[in-house]
């Protein structure tokens, strides 16, 4: 049995015993900044606009489904079932199919729908990242296969980084099969929408004119 | 899209906490590997332990048999976002071997040219490598360029992980280290993938399977000098850093860093500078490596390369017989060689001269 045989040779090799207790790892190594809201949304937006992603700030809902609207341009779209493309009317738009029987059909969904739309569990100021977690309402393949994904998100869901978010969720593991970062937009043609309100402190972003970065 | 290396400000800190994680995990390794299996099997995968690549098809093929899968698709487990960073991480040694073994056999590897979304859903059997394997989390992490990786593993039903025992750390917070470090180089696409899809998912792969691969790598562990090259995170720093490695070459540095290791005869074309060992982010001693390489081809060389050393030794402490050597190899050189000609007289022959 190759098990007992290979973890025989690491056991010789380090010199342990079967069971032994491992000595204390070093300690998580942590970065808190306690960055405001501002100073979040402003980090979010700089990171990107180096990565060259589109980030779109929407004041309400109905400029949020506005927005999405006019980046689906009257092609066809899926969007997942998060609760934040409902809340903003993104499901009812001509052209969006949102909710599929089974895993075939919405694998031919998404082999054949230019746009992807979904939501995602967190952004990452630090680094721009944006985290997906899959779950029943947004599968894997959304994110995946559609040419053009739209991250629609709630400005509350800013983190500093991924400290915060491990911080947050320890174990993201254990309630979700797969968790995605993504960090600038690769193969896809990515943009951001971020829902919140208005802040008009925030120097780069400011709000209401929905200024691009890119 | 490429950015310019980023520099973050707090690189020496992250590069320490690297090392010392990695160091943890190599000295506890039996601990984290029952760790890992505990937990990919509570997260409902399964895990097998190989000793070889020949015992990882063998499995592969019979999962395929069984499950009467005839197509696969594999994901180079590498950073690569075009050409110049797919030549830096050529050093990706493990999943490399695996993909290009099935390439030539059954599978296609997928790569941004040759993208084939109907060969990616009639695959059976997904195949990636891993960057890390969580050990609290039995989760992989794929921390890529792009997300080919991804897809290979989320729209097959089976998706099999192949994976050095060299792979795991301890906490899914250790990440926040590893993949600051990697994005520094690589920004991109990373994943963390745990067991197969959850009640109520809609994709994702049925049965998840993670094979841990010794491949020689229990025998470097037991070797003290050795021991911290399996530390190697893929970074891609050491090949740039060497002064030996021409341009646009897979650098010296790669032979080390693919177990098992063999002392090919590329261990000798590095100059033995420290450069890597300083642009290492997990303080890989490359050069005491490198020495302890060249020492195994020594003993393991055969014929004329111990009796060409011990002749060598036997002129080089008695200076007469040194210099009537050097007279001669100065009157015959061979011009065949094409290097170049020795100088009409040794430095010993210009010292004297001058003393006089």
């Amino acid at each position: 049995m190759s098990r007992d045989a290979i973890l025989q040779a690491v056991r010789t090799a380090i010199g342990r015993k079967p069971f032994q207790k491992p000595v204390a790892g070093p300690e998580p190594l942590l970065q808190i900044h306690n960055w405001t809201a501002a100073d979040r949304l402003e980090r979010f937006c700089t990171a990107n606009a180096a990565l060259g992603v589109p980030v779109t700030l929407a004041s309400s809902a109905s400029h949020a489904r506005e927005l999405v609207a006019a980046l689906i341009d009257g092609r066809s779209a899926i969007a997942s079932l998060a609760t934040v493309l409902a809340e903003c009317g993104i499901l009812g738009l001509a052209g969006v199919q949102a909710g599929f029987p089974d895993a075939e059909a919405l694998r031919h969904a998404c082999a054949s729908t230019p746009v992807g739309i979904t939501s995602a569990w967190c952004l990452l100021a630090e680094t721009g990242t944006i985290v997906l977690r899959s779950s029943p309402e947004e599968p894997r393949l959304l994110s995946l296969l559609p040419p053009v994904l739209i991250v629609v998100v709630s400005q509350s869901r800013l983190l500093e980084n991924m400290d915060e978010f491990f911080g947050l969720l320890p174990q993201p593991a254990d309630s979700s099969s797969a968790t995605v970062m993504i960090t600038g937009s690769g193969r896809h043609e990515l943009h951001v929408i971020l829902v919140g309100a208005d802040d008009p402190t925030v120097a780069p972003c400011r709000t209401g004119q929905h200024r691009e970065y890119s | 899209m490429n950015l310019p290396t980023q520099r973050r400000a707090d690189m020496p800190e992250l590069r320490a906490r690297a090392a010392a994680i990695k160091k943890h995990v190599l000295a506890n390794l039996d601990h984290y590997l029952v760790e890992t299996e505990k937990q990919v099997v509570a997260h409902g995968g399964q895990v097998l332990f190989a000793q070889n690549i020949d015992e990882i098809v063998a499995f592969i093929q019979l999962l395929a048999q069984e499950r009467g899968v005839a197509s696969f698709v594999g994901a180079r487990a590498t950073g690569v976002r075009n050409e110049a960073s797919a030549l830096r991480r050529v050093v990706e040694a493990l999943s490399s071997d695996v993909g290009a073994y099935l390439s030539g056999h059954l599978a296609t590897l997928i790569d941004a040219a040759s993208f084939d979304l109907d060969r990616l859903f009639a695959a059976g059997i997904g195949i990636t490598g891993a960057n890390f394997v969580i050990a609290d989390a039995g989760a992989v992490c794929l921390a890529e360029g792009d997300d080919f990786a991804s897809l290979a593993g989320a729209a097959p039903k089976t998706h099999i992980v192949v994976a050095g025992i060299e792979k795991i750390i301890p906490r899914t917070r250790d990440l926040a280290v590893f993949l600051r470090l990697l994005s520094a180089r690589y920004p991109g696409h990373s994943s963390l993938l745990s067991g197969p899809r959850r009640a109520g998912e809609l994709d994702g792969p049925e049965a998840f399977y993670l094979v841990l691969l010794d491949g020689g790598r229990s025998a470097i562990l037991a070797d003290a000098e050795k021991r911290e090259l399996l530390r190697c995170i893929h970074y891609g720093a050491c090949p740039e850093s060497c002064p030996a490695t021409p341009v646009g070459q897979p650098g010296a540095l790669t032979p080390l860093l693919k177990p098992p290791l063999i002392a090919a005869p590329d261990v000798y074309t590095s100059a033995l500078s420290d450069a890597c060992r300083e642009a290492c982010p997990v303080n890989i001693n490359f050069p005491r490596a490198r020495v302890a390489l060249r020492q195994d081809a020594l003993g393991q060389a055969n014929g004329w390369v111990p009796l060409f050393f011990r002749v060598w030794a036997f002129v080089m402490v008695r200076p007469r017989l040194y210099e009537m050597v050097a007279l001669m190899a100065r009157a015959f050189w061979p011009v065949a060689w094409k290097c170049a000609h020795p100088p009409a007289k040794s430095l010993r022959q210009l010292w004297r001269e001058r003393s006089r």
